[in-house]
Formats: C-alpha cells, sequence, structure tokens
C-alpha cells in the first residue's frame, strides 16, 4: 500500500496536487484554517457567515441602546422576545448583504474622504479640534486598532454613499407636483342627508335559532380569557402606621422635637408716610423734605389721624390711597433701617423721620400679634401621624428581608409570613393577565401572577415591590383557564348586535336604491327629503374641513368621478355609528394651485422627494435582499444564550 | 508578501524520502520537467502578482472617483441651496427658461458629472454622476438632459437596482414631456424588483396621460397594494386613485 502510494506520489499528479494546495495558503495564509469553524453559525449571508459569537454581540447592544433610548422603560421580556432576536438578526443579515453590495461594486472611499470623516466624528472633537489623543483611547477603550477602525469607516462609509446617491439624486418634476397640489386643495360641492340607524330597527325580528347560530359560528370571538384569584399578603408603610398607637411620651418628645412647626411668628403690620428724595438731591431740598416730615410727625404725634396725613403727604404711590397701610410686613422684605425700626416699635407708636434711600419715612406700627405655641391638644392627630409615619418606616425596613425570605422559604402557603408579620391572607377578586382592579390594578403584580411558578406549580411569588413602601407576595386561590362564554352570558349582546346589524343591511338596501333612483330620475332630491321629513345639509367643500364623524362621507365623496358639468351625481355611504349618509354630488373643483400658500408646497416637495428618495432607497435594499442567497438559522437564534 | 517560499520545498524534500535509486530517478525526472515546473509556478506567481496589481488599480480608481463624487454632491447641494433662496422656480416655467438655454445647468455639476462618467466608468460613481447630473438638470428645467443622463445608465450600467431607479425616474421625466407612450413602453419590464409599488404608480400616471382612466385606476390599485396603509406614498398615490372614482 505504502509503496504504492509512492510510486504515485512521484509521479507528476502529486506534483499538480502540491502545487494546488500550496496556492491557498501563500494567498490566504494558514491561519485561516485555525480560525472560527467551531461553531454553527447563525446565517449564512451569499456564503459568508455571521457567527453566533457577532450575533450576541450585537443583540446585547441593541438592547442597551433601546433601554437607554426608552431610559430603562422597556419591558426586559420584549427584548428577549423571538421577535426582537429575529429583527437583529435580519438587520445584520441586511447590513451585511449591503455590505457584500457596495464591496462588489468596488465603492471605495479616498483616503482624504476617509481622514475628513474621521476629523468630523464628534466623538473625537475636543473644543470643536480633532484631538489624535482622544481619537486612540476611544479606540483602544473599544478594542479597535486604527487600521482596524479606518476600515470600518471606510465600509460604512461606502453604505452611507449608495444611500446618500439616492437620495440627494430625487427630484419631483413641475407637472408631478402641480396635480397633486390641485388634487389636495380640491373642493366638492356636497349636500347630504342622514338617514339614521335606527330607521327599520322596529321591523327586525329575530328567527328562533338565529342567536344560538350566530354563537355557534362565531364561538372564537366570545372566549372568556384565562382568569385568576389570588391569596396575597402586603406589607406596606400606611398599613403599617395604621396599626400604631403613639404613646403620650412618644407625642410630646416629637412635638418638643419639631417645636418650630408648630410656632405662629409674630406678625406686624405697619403704616408709613414718604417724603422722597431723590439720590441727586441737594442739601437744601433735604432739609426742606426733613423740615416737611418733622411738621407732619408733629401734626401725627398730636393727633392727627395717621392714614388722612398720608393720603395728604405720602409719595409713596403704592401705599398712599390706603392711608399709608402697608400689610403684614415680615423679615426681608424692607430696606434696612425700615425693618429695623419696625421691629423695635410697640403697637401704635409712630416713629420718624426715618431716612432710607427713597427719603423719608413715617412710620407707624397699627398692629402687633405676639408669636403663638399651638398646644399639643390642638395639634395632636398630626403629631400622631408624624410618629405613625416614621415608626411605620422604619418597621417596614426591618420587616422587609423577613418578608422576602419568608415567603421564599415557604413556598407552599403564605400563613407563615402573614403569621410571623402580622399580615391579613387577602383574597383578590377575578383578574386577566390584561385587567384587573384592586391589587390586581397593578402590572407587576399581574405579571407575577401569571408567572409559570405561581401558575402550574403551586408555589408563592417571588416578593413584588410596589414603589418604595409596598411588598407584595401572592399565591394562586383559584384559576380558570380560557373558555367559551356560554350562550347564556352572552344571548342578550348576540341579540343586540344581530338587531344592529340586520337593521343597518336594511337601511343600506334601502339607500342604494334610493342612489339608483335619484341617478335614474325616477325620484327626485327635494321630493325624498320632503317626504322623508329629512333636512339636507351642505359639506364643508374642502377636504381638511370636513369634521372627523364624518370622514366616511368625505372618503365617499373624494372617490368619486367629477359628474358631468351642470349635472349632479347621487351616492350613498353607510357611517360607522349605523347611519346612511345619501349625497348629491354637484361640482368638482380643481384646486387653485397658483394660490396655493408656500408651506403647503413645502410639504408637498419634501414627501414626494422622499418617495423618489429615501422610499427608492428601501426598494433598492429589498431588491438587494431578494436577489440574495441567504439562509438564517431561527433554531439556533431563539435557543442561543442571553448575554447582556 | 511570503510568494518566494512557495517553490522551494519541492526539490528539498523529495530527497527525504528517496532512497539512492529514487534519487537517481528523481534526478532524471526533473531534469525532464523541471523547465515546465519553473515556467508553470512562474506563472502562477505572473497571474498573482497581475491580480494584485489589477486590484489596487482598481483601487485608486475607485478611490479617485470617490473624491470627484463628494465634490460633485457638494456641487449639487450648493445649487439646491442657491435655488431654494431665489425663490421657487416651479410654476410659471416656460417662459422663463427660453432665456437661458444656453446651458442651465451650473458648470461645474456638468463638467463633474462627465468626467465621472467618462473616465471611470467602471466604478459606480459614473451611475452615481449621472443620477446627480439628472436631478441638477430636471432642477434646471432642462428635461431633455436629464433623460439622456438617465438613459446613459440604463445603457451603461450593469447594476441592476440602479438601472431600476434610472428607469423609474426616466419614466417621470417622460411624463413630464408629455411623452406618455414612451414611458409605458419603458415601464413594461419583467422583473421590477423591489419597486413595484412606484413602477406600478407610473404606470398609471402614463395611462391616465394617454386618457385610459380604466387601466390607470387599476394600476393605481395595484400600487396601493404594495405600500403600507400608513405612509405618505400610500395617502398621495390613494388621493390620485380616489380622484378616478371606484
Amino acid at each position: 500500500m505504502l509503496t504504492r502510494i509512492r510510486e504515485r506520489a512521484s509521479g507528476w499528479v502529486a506534483w499538480v496536487i502540491v502545487i494546488l494546495i500550496t496556492i491557498p495558503f501563500a494567498l490566504w495564509g494558514i491561519q485561516s484554517y485555525f480560525e472560527g469553524v467551531s461553531e454553527t453559525p447563525i446565517a449564512t449571508v451569499n456564503g459568508e457567515e455571521i457567527s453566533l459569537y457577532a450575533f450576541q454581540n450585537q443583540l446585547s447592544s441593541e438592547r442597551q441602546r433601546v433601554l437607554q433610548q426608552t431610559e430603562g422603560n422597556y419591558d426586559p421580556a420584549l427584548l428577549n422576545s423571538d421577535e426582537f432576536r429575529n429583527r437583529v438578526a435580519e438587520s445584520m443579515v441586511s447590513t451585511r448583504l449591503v455590505t457584500q453590495y457596495v464591496r462588489a461594486r468596488n465603492y471605495r472611499l479616498s483616503d482624504a474622504q476617509l481622514e475628513q470623516r474621521i476629523r468630523t466624528t464628534p466623538a473625537f472633537l475636543r473644543a470643536e479640534e480633532f484631538d489624535p489623543d482622544l481619537y486612540r483611547n476611544i479606540l483602544s477603550a473599544n478594542g479597535f486598532t486604527p487600521q482596524a477602525y479606518e476600515e470600518a469607516e471606510r465600509q460604512n462609509a461606502a453604505i452611507a454613499q449608495l444611500a446618500n446617491t439616492v437620495t440627494e439624486s430625487a427630484f419631483v418634476t413641475v407637472p408631478e407636483i402641480n396635480r397633486l397640489l390641485s388634487l389636495q386643495a380640491q373642493t366638492r360641492a356636497v349636500d347630504y342627508v342622514l338617514l339614521p340607524a335606527d330607521r327599520f330597527a322596529a321591523e327586525i325580528k329575530l328567527e328562533p335559532d338565529e342567536v344560538a347560530q350566530h354563537y355557534q359560528d362565531n364561538l372564537a370571538a366570545y372566549q372568556q380569557p384565562a382568569r385568576l384569584q389570588v391569596e396575597y399578603i402586603e406589607l406596606s408603610v400606611e398599613r403599617l402606621a395604621s396599626r400604631i398607637t403613639p404613646s403620650a411620651a412618644e407625642l410630646s418628645d416629637l412635638y418638643q422635637q419639631t417645636l418650630g412647626r408648630y410656632t405662629q411668628a409674630e406678625t406686624r403690620k405697619a403704616s408709613h408716610i414718604l417724603f422722597s428724595v431723590g439720590a441727586d438731591a441737594d442739601a437744601a431740598t433735604r432739609a426742606q423734605m426733613l423740615d416737611q416730615a418733622e411738621s407732619v410727625l408733629a401734626a401725627a404725634r398730636a393727633g392727627a389721624d395717621f392714614a388722612e396725613l398720608a393720603k395728604q403727604h405720602s409719595a409713596d404711590p403704592g401705599s398712599k390711597q390706603q392711608g399709608g397701610d402697608l400689610g403684614v410686613v415680615a423679615k426681608g422684605q424692607m430696606v434696612a433701617p425700615f425693618e429695623e425700626a419696625v421691629f423695635a416699635m410697640r403697637e401704635g407708636e409712630i416713629r420718624g423721620p426715618i431716612e432710607t434711600q427713597f427719603g423719608f419715612h413715617l412710620i407707624k406700627l397699627t398692629a402687633l400679634s405676639e408669636a403663638q405655641q399651638q398646644p399639643l391638644a390642638e395639634v395632636r392627630e398630626q403629631v400622631a401621624e408624624q410618629v405613625r409615619r416614621a415608626r411605620a418606616e422604619s418597621l417596614f425596613a426591618e420587616h422587609r428581608e423577613a418578608f422576602q425570605n419568608l415567603v421564599f422559604e415557604n413556598p407552599h402557603t403564605l400563613t407563615v409570613a402573614a403569621e410571623d408579620l402580622e399580615l391579613e391572607i387577602k383574597q383578590s377578586d377575578w383578574f386577566t393577565a390584561q385587567r384587573g382592579e384592586g391589587i390586581a390594578s397593578e402590572p407587576p403584580v399581574r405579571r407575577a401572577a401569571f408567572n409559570e411558578e405561581v401558575l402550574n406549580d403551586d408555589l408563592n411569588s417571588a416578593a413584588i415591590e410596589l414603589g418604595f413602601d409596598r411588598l407584595v407576595a401572592l399565591r394562586k386561590h383559584v384559576y380558570e383557564a380560557a373558555r367559551e362564554k356560554t350562550l347564556d352570558e352572552v344571548r342578550a349582546q348576540i341579540e343586540q348586535r344581530l338587531k344592529a346589524q340586520q337593521a343597518a343591511q336594511k337601511l343600506k338596501q334601502w339607500g342604494a336604491q334610493l342612489v339608483a333612483d335619484l341617478n335614474a330620475g325616477k325620484s327626485r332630491w327635494r321630493q325624498l327629503l320632503k317626504d322623508e321629513k329629512l333636512e339636507s345639509k351642505a359639506l364643508p367643500e374642502a377636504r381638511a374641513q370636513v369634521p372627523p364623524e364624518l370622514t366616511e362621507l368625505a372618503d365617499s365623496v373624494f372617490a368619486r368621478l367629477s359628474p358631468a358639468p351642470g349635472t349632479t351625481a347621487y351616492n350613498g355611504v353607510a357611517m360607522r355609528n349605523g347611519d346612511y349618509a345619501l349625497y348629491a354630488l354637484k361640482k368638482v373643483t380643481a384646486g387653485d394651485v397658483a394660490n396655493l400658500d408656500e408651506a403647503q408646497h413645502a410639504t408637498l416637495r419634501r414627501q414626494l422627494l422622499a418617495r423618489d428618495g429615501s422610499q427608492l432607497h428601501q426598494q433598492l435594499l429589498q431588491t438587494i435582499l431578494k436577489n440574495a442567497d441567504f439562509s438564517i438559522d431561527r433554531e439556533q437564534i431563539r435557543n442561543s444564550a442571553t448575554v447582556f | 508578501m511570503a510568494d518566494e517560499n512557495i517553490p522551494q520545498p519541492q526539490p528539498q524534500t523529495q530527497p527525504q524520502f528517496a532512497e539512492n535509486a529514487e534519487l537517481e530517478r528523481a534526478k532524471a525526472w526533473w531534469k525532464k520537467n523541471g523547465r515546465a515546473i519553473v515556467v508553470g509556478v512562474g506563472l502562477g506567481l505572473g497571474s498573482v502578482a497581475g491580480y494584485n496589481y489589477w486590484q489596487s488599480y482598481q483601487q485608486t480608481q475607485a478611490e479617485n472617483a470617490s473624491l470627484l463624487f463628494g465634490k460633485l454632491q457638494d456641487a449639487v447641494a450648493a445649487a439646491a441651496i442657491d435655488a431654494e433662496t431665489k425663490t421657487e422656480p416651479s410654476n410659471d416655467t416656460d417662459t422663463e427658461n427660453q432665456n437661458h438655454l444656453a446651458d442651465p445647468i451650473a458648470a461645474p455639476i456638468r463638467t463633474l458629472a462627465e468626467d465621472l462618467m467618462s473616465d471611470y466608468r467602471t466604478t459606480p460613481y459614473a451611475t452615481n454622476a449621472a443620477l446627480l447630473l439628472a436631478k441638477a438638470a430636471v432642477e434646471s428645467d432642462a428635461l431633455a438632459q436629464a433623460a439622456q443622463a438617465l438613459q446613459w445608465i440604463l445603457d451603461n450600467s450593469d447594476d441592476n437596482g440602479m438601472q431600476h431607479i434610472a428607469r423609474l425616474r426616466l419614466a417621470s421625466v417622460l411624463l413630464a414631456q408629455e411623452q406618455s407612450q414612451a414611458a409605458l413602453a419603458l415601464l413594461t419590464v419583467e422583473d421590477q424588483g423591489g419597486f413595484s409599488a412606484r413602477y406600478h404608480e407610473l404606470t398609471g400616471d402614463a395611462h391616465l396621460q394617454a386618457g385610459d382612466i380604466d387601466s390607470a385606476r387599476s394600476a393605481y390599485q395595484r400600487g396601493l397594494d404594495r405600500l403600507p396603509p400608513t405612509s405618505d406614498e400610500h395617502a398621495l398615490l390613494k388621493l390620485k386613485r380616489d380622484n378616478l372614482g371606484s
């Protein structure tokens, strides 16, 4: 055997083989034989593989991105759903496809463009200047060498070049934009009447077995979703507080510690008369004002009414008419000399002249109420509430861990936790995974309740935190699987629905008959309105002005061919609320493009550029996808472990 | 390059497993075939070098084209800003564009685009330049030149996706020139790629222009069926279809 091989090996065949084997090593190096064959890829795209490792990386960075964008407000279950995983995998496939597309077509950024691109990347700028050290640091922090990063950027830029080419070269032709503008601004002259939904209601009689038949035919529509009643215990600050009776000592202690809260500060009311002296006034003016102030002061002290004097003499426009009254003066409101005087006066005292930057003041303290301490008896309830709250909070903190442990260590009962912590075991009403009341109105409670451990294994749920001051644990009490509702449960509902349907049907047939007669000239619009005692209304002519409750009517009106000039076309449409709208379309007027406002033109132009640009780019990507040969291993995507 | 390492193993490894008689045989064999092997290996290395040279030539071409294309993009963007600040040329155009028939397209745009289309035909930037040239032409109401640029892509590009884009845009230019029959002929293709909604819409436009309302309506309907119902495109196309009655 060996000799045979040796003989052959010295033949020319061997040499050809040796050379053939050598070539790939020379071109691609030996290392490609040692790389990444150890696991099956999650997808193959035109022969290139996407590894499980790359997928998991991408998955976790996509999750980070979603969490950041929604500020953590995202259900982790959704981020681990098959749908999310598949979406990430699909986007990786489509990125890979575009990468292959631009590579195959030799899209390639020049060095100058690449440099420009990197130099203007905001992450690498310090004080609006490119910083080479920052650049290297960021790269190495993210595990990139400059070469690798530059190559990746070249690729990204090429992909962007493709997208930009298609969007930047989009255009809108004049006839196209004018035609659409004219359609958007089109007006239609329409008279309409609403034939009421209940017109035939009285005539509808259901066949005896009709309800049962409908029920049988539509069983799926009459499902009662799976529902659940749970037993639960709740540890909450509020409930703990309600059970605490503070002792007299506690009350008086806290009252003493927080005296400030129950002290009514003293209040002072003052009036003043201002003799205004400007900052640049000369000595003579000043002296004159001072004299005046002195004489008014004398008058006031002699018993003249201060308020009257203020009205006569004060230069303060704000208080003059009120007899100089400034109301309650609190500390920090007035300029310093004024405040000092006010807070040094006795009730009824008159002082002055006090000099401030405004001039000279005469001040009268009109009322003074001393600081007042509210006695404990008056504020007992307030203080008690605080004691309860404070003790409840520390109790809650103490019990919290015990609660969690007791619930976890006695997974088959809540009784232990309830007894140890003196909690009451309560029972919820029925609730479904989607909706509930009372404790089940809290989504985390419903989520925990419909968890497998609770539902199938009959175990306690974990302790569920509701806000910072409530803990709940629950276990299954009664479970009812999804079921069909019985006929008796839904009979009334079905009857009502069938009657409404048949009445609407009849109304619609009648409406269609009226339309046909009107269009054939067999009946006349006016006569019809008179016979039916209806009054027609005019529909707003511009589509945008039609009120939302008439949407179906507008949809119908604006989907008709224009009637021949001078003629009227009749039509009708069933409305959502069961009415039937009958209308006469009299005229269609094209929009006046020349007189439209600029904004409307600009909006439409933007939409049309998107249609011809970004939309075409999307369709180009779809085309690439359509022509590609790729496969995605969905099984592996579903089963791959989660790395966060 | 590690290329020099390749041929050496052969003469050296052979004696290691050969006994004396075999050594003689090998020497004789080498005398006979040695030249052929050296030539073969030489050819192999040569073609590798040639391939590498061709690759790097292509790469240089692409990089140069990319640089020019960047300038073209800037020029087109600048022209668009100019047009916008000068007030919209949209409404009464016919009288105005007679005045500067000479060349409505700004000189740098034309020069850059034509350079790319002639000197860098093997790069994707030739097609991309033609797309931008067509846009600049339409914005200057030079529909015939726009049509020419788009037709150039249909004649020269081997990129299926870009061909679709050029064809659709050419159809809209033809419609603006009231050439509905030419547009219809252009739009009749077997493979619509992922672009079928747009193909149907333009087909509808062409039928309507030719006065065939029923065909237009059904083409529009086919387009609507292929668009997401909440999109702007859907709303605009629905406007067109609804106006034809249902």
